[in-house]
């Protein structure tokens, strides 16, 4: 491989051969054929590709059909409006009425859990010492209250299943 | 078209990402055939590559938004159809073969002589018959001009690598093609 100062490198001669209409035509530069006398590689490649191309230049394909880009251009509009439906999408109201309900009965699970903490002591006193029936409460308190912020805490999580993840997947439509 | 037809790909991308169907409309019929070639010699079925310029299609219009336009759209735009072939591929679980038969061809080949379509097939089998990272390389290299270094970047491969995978695949399909190779 020659990386010579002032000359020529693989790469460039690689893609001088690959630029002629045919490979011959290269050796008109002096500098590919300086390349070629010194880069065994390189020439290598300059016979294999010079008696592969009259062969692989008979290898057409056709053009796409017209309905084919047409088919393309009637979907491009609604793919661009799907794409921008998730980031117009007001606040989602499923997790609007979820958020509300939650903060109305809020003051509900407060009361009941107090009252269920109030017959808990009532149990336990009337068994047990009043420090350890405190305790007990106590650590009824502590668990309740973390039900309830890990319960609130999820909210956005029921709304992320609620809301479907627009954009990640292509839109289904059926050309007409 | 007007003016549209004299931007660059980069600044219609951009357009196009903000909803300008005429941008879009010059980019894909821009891009299409040069697209569509490489589709069909990659995975030489009619349908099959009608189908795939249509997916690759829409896949880079819904994720515009996510194109860089410091770098080049077609590189963009060929690793999203080559994504979309490998997977294919390995839908298929089938090595592509030769599905195109000779009738076939002719459709692509209006005007050749019977030794210009023989050729052709040859070409075809010798390039199928290929490991894919090389007839990648060749496809995109040869067929499409693409620069080493674009190259490298559809393919997410050093420079070097692109370079001896062209160097083998052009050796390959020289042993294929020589005479008595291939031949019943």
């Amino acid at each position: 491989m020659n990386t010579g100062q002032g000359r020529l490198d693989c790469s460039a001669c690689e893609q001088r051969i690959l630029g002629a209409a045919d490979p011959r035509d290269a050796l008109r530069d002096p500098s590919v054929s300086d390349h070629l006398a010194e880069c065994t590689e390189c020439k290598e490649f300059f016979d294999s590709l010079g008696a592969i191309k009259p062969v692989l230049d008979r290898y057409r394909v056709r053009e796409p059909a017209e309905d084919v880009i047409e088919a393309v251009l009637r979907r491009a509009p609604q793919v661009h409006s799907a794409k921008l439906t998730p980031e117009r999408a007001p606040i989602h109201a499923g997790m609007f009425r979820v958020v509300l309900a939650g903060l109305v009965s809020l003051p509900l699970v407060i009361l009941i859990n107090a009252l269920m903490g109030w017959a808990l002591y009532e149990v336990t006193a009337s068994l047990l010492p009043r420090t350890i029936a405190l305790y007990c409460v106590g650590l009824f308190v502590v668990w309740a209250s973390m039900a309830m912020s890990l319960g609130y805490a999820s909210l956005p999580l029921l709304d992320a299943i609620v809301r479907k993840p627009a954009g990640g997947r292509l839109p289904v439509m059926a050309d007409p | 078209m007007g003016p549209y037809t004299d931007q660059s790909d980069e600044t219609l991308a951009v357009r196009a990402a903000r909803g300008d169907q005429e941008a879009v409309s010059v980019l894909v019929r821009r891009h299409s055939p040069r697209l569509y070639g490489f589709l069909q010699r990659y995975h030489p079925d009619r349908d099959d590559c009608d189908d795939l310029l249509q997916d690759t299609w829409i896949r880079a219009l819904s994720h515009l938004d996510r194109f860089d336009p410091k770098k080049r759209f077609t590189t963009w735009l060929f690793q999203i159809a080559l994504n979309l072939c490998r997977d294919l591929a390995r839908r298929d679980r089938v090595r592509f073969g030769y599905r195109k038969d000779v009738q076939e061809m002719q459709e692509g080949m209006a005007g050749a002589t019977a030794e210009e379509m023989v050729d052709a097939m040859k070409a075809m089998q010798a390039i199928e018959a290929l490991p894919l990272q090389q007839k990648e390389v060749l496809l995109l290299r040869y067929y499409h001009g693409f620069p080493e270094a674009e190259v490298s970047e559809i393919l997410d491969c050093p420079r070097g690598t692109v370079k001896s995978r062209l160097h083998q695949a052009v050796k390959a399909v020289r042993v294929k093609l020589e005479p008595g190779e291939g031949e019943p």
